[in-house]
């Protein structure tokens, strides 16, 4: 799985995910998101359009990266969440727990409302 | 009568073939201990388990052990005028015969019949059907880290059993028999040589490989030979790996004995 | 790992089997089809957990050829079986639970073996797995603390640690009380709906196989009687699958005549 990292406005990062998200690629990703959380990055977006197969470890990554992130009041926002993916976060009753948006734009858009209200 | 040479057969067939099985099973546990996955803190907890099983059971028998000794060791000196050797009789005992084989056969009792009867369970429950299934090879798993853990806590078991032994001895015959403590401790110094001490060395690693290899192959096949089948089987297993590795470690001591004289 | 389209695909041709010179199985054929559950049944001693073990490797067919994607199970070297192994999840009948290990312990183990993942990544993955059998909080209990169905839901989040493409269940409600057992069915067929997952299932429990079955096999005397959709086999003329179906008792009484000569001698 390719991983690459990228930088918008207001010190928003987005992680830019291609391939399969499993047991063998995850640690890769996990890595990225855990020194974001380190350098307290206000907000990170998971690009998962381009992922066609996400298994348990990708969520597990996932589930990391959020309490990482919310402990000092960062965000993590997933977009580009295709179908299946969809149901394997049904199955495991965390489609509450994660902030998901349709896709890249709609998930910096909702950071920067939330940073405006602050 | 030829029921009797059929038996017979029959019986030799069997015998080559667990025979063939256990070299299979020995060279597959042999691969096992390089094979992945790491092996290290399983390895110590297998010293731990048959290091702390055996202790006081090894600790107990090599005090009683020493003081018997002793006190034959004194009887027999005496008709020679020769008490004053008591010390190089008991320390020799030990080092090069008695440490050795009475670690090794309390080690089999208490250590050797949990593991197999560890490993049968594993089997009967069908867990290391479960092991393999999941790609992972039960030989580098289970079996590899008993076996190095076993050719490291016995050789220290034996040292420790030596020197309980030697201080039941000189317990005896220095407190009781009345020797000239000088001349136990003298006795021992000048009579045990390197080679005694390594006599007892090769003993207690070809001991341990002996025990962990019967204990591990009779569990890691309980259940599974026609006519004991499920626990019945577990416990047969159990059985015929200590009386098999008690008498192949007085038949190893024999041949190691003969080799190393 | 596959990722989006599985394409696991089991053919079984013409296998025969023996276990030293008692043959088994006779002139087995099947396939079992990708993201469906098929479901073996029969008597005990129909060797329908035999043809389970050839299935998952774990005996060779002394005939036939078993398929797994196209590549032939009993022709696969050490590397490639244990390429197929990782790709599949077993549960025994017992569970086959490691004993010396927490329950937690026991699901991390293929994990630990098989992949570089951080402790708290295997961590989170126990959990998810433990909620998806129903076990959320049991991952610090040992096996003997743990009732049969336990043990067995157990079993199953350890066989789903890799995430596998096929699960292979021995006889899931053997020892469960029909709620549980129950709760094990819609479980499997979640597993095949969200998941993807190819199911196969030994099982002789009539009411679980009919309730969670795409494709069924009835076997009897090592041979296959029946296969189809739940509904064809139901409309099965053969005479041993509609007394298996009917739960009807099997014949085993002699003649009159022969019984009394056994008791009394010939008259």
């Amino acid at each position: 799985m390719k991983v690459s990292l990228r930088q918008v406005n207001d010190g928003i990062s987005v992680i830019d995910l291609e391939g399969d998200f499993d047991l063998y690629s995850s640690p890769k990703a996990r890595e990225i998101l855990l020194k974001l959380a380190k350098e307290k990055a206000p907000a990170v977006v998971v690009n998962l359009s381009k992922v066609g197969y996400m298994d348990s470890s990708g969520i597990a990554t996932l589930i990391e990266a959020l309490r990482a992130l919310g402990k000092y009041g960062g965000k993590l926002i997933l977009a580009g969440v295709n179908l299946k993916t969809m149901e394997v976060i049904k199955l495991a009753r965390l489609e509450k727990i994660f902030d998901i948006k349709e896709n890249e734009e709609q998930a910096l858009a909702s950071t920067k409302s939330q940073t405006q209200q602050v | 009568m030829i029921n009797v040479i059929s038996a017979l057969g029959k019986y030799g067939i069997d015998w080559v073939r667990e025979l063939g099985s256990m070299g299979l099973f020995f060279y597959n546990a042999f691969l096992g201990i390089f094979k992945p996955p790491r092996k290290f803190y399983s390895t110590i907890k297998q010293v731990h388990f048959i290091g702390n099983k055996s202790l006081a059971v090894v600790s107990f028998t090599a005090a009683f052990s020493g003081m018997v000794l002793g006190l034959q060791g004194y009887y027999t000196l005496s008709k020679f005028g020769s008490e004053g050797l008591l010390g190089s009789a008991v320390a020799l005992s030990l080092i090069r015969e008695l440490g050795p084989v009475l670690t090794a056969l309390m080690v089999t009792g208490r250590a050797g019949s949990a593991i197999c009867a560890e490993i049968g369970i594993m089997r009967i429950e069908e867990q290391i059907e479960a092991l393999e299934c999941m790609a992972i090879d039960p030989y580098s798993y289970i079996i590899a880290p008993k076996v190095l853990g076993c050719i490291i806590a016995v050789p220290l078991l034996t040292a420790i059993f030596d020197i309980v032994g030697m201080i039941g001895g000189y317990a005896i015959g220095v407190g009781l028999m009345g020797v000239n403590p000088g001349a136990f401790i003298w006795g021992m110094k000048n009579s045990v040589l390197n080679q005694d001490v390594w006599m007892g060395v090769v003993k207690s690693f070809f001991f341990a490989i002996l025990i962990i290899w019967i204990c591990c192959y009779k569990g890691f096949w309980a259940g599974t030979r026609r006519g004991s089948f499920g626990a019945e089987g577990v416990s047969k297993a159990t059985t015929e790996a200590v009386v098999l590795s008690s008498v192949m470690v007085l038949v190893g001591d024999y041949i190691v004995t003969s080799l190393m004289l | 790992m596959s990722n989006a389209e599985v394409t696991s695909l089991i053919r079984v041709e013409n296998v025969d089997t023996h276990y030293d010179s008692l043959k088994v199985l006779h002139n087995i054929s099947f396939e079992v089809q990708p993201r469906a559950i098929t479901v073996i049944m029969g008597v005990s001693g129909c060797g329908k957990s035999t043809l389970l073990k050839l299935l998952i490797g774990l005996k060779k067919p002394t005939a036939g050829n078993i398929f797994i994607d196209g590549k032939n199970l009993v022709n696969m070297n050490r590397r490639e079986l244990d390429a197929f192994r990782k790709r599949i999840g077993v549960l025994f009948q017992g569970g086959a639970l490691f004993n010396s290990m927490t329950v937690g312990e026991n699901i991390a183990v293929p994990l630990r073996v098989h992949t570089k993942l951080s402790e708290e990544t295997i961590r989170i993955m126990t959990q998810l797995k433990l909620e998806m059998v129903g076990l959320a909080g049991f991952e610090d209990f040992m096996p003997s603390q743990l009732s049969g169905g336990m043990k067995k839901r157990a079993g199953l989040a350890r066989a789903l640690a890799m995430d596998p493409e096929i699960l292979f269940f021995d006889e899931p409600s053997s020892g469960l009380d029909p709620i549980t057992s129950a709760g094990l069915d819609n479980l499997i067929l979640k597993l095949k709906s969200a998941f993807g997952m190819t199911i196969v299932v030994v099982t002789h429990e009539l009411e679980s196989a009919f309730a969670i079955a795409d494709q069924m096999i009835v076997m009897d005397k090592g041979e296959i009687l029946a296969q189809g959709t739940p509904e064809e086999v139901k409309k099965s003329t053969n005479e041993r699958v509609i007394q298996f179906l009917n739960r009807e008792p099997e014949e085993k009484y002699s003649k009159d005549s022969q019984f009394l000569e056994t008791l009394i001698g010939k008259i």
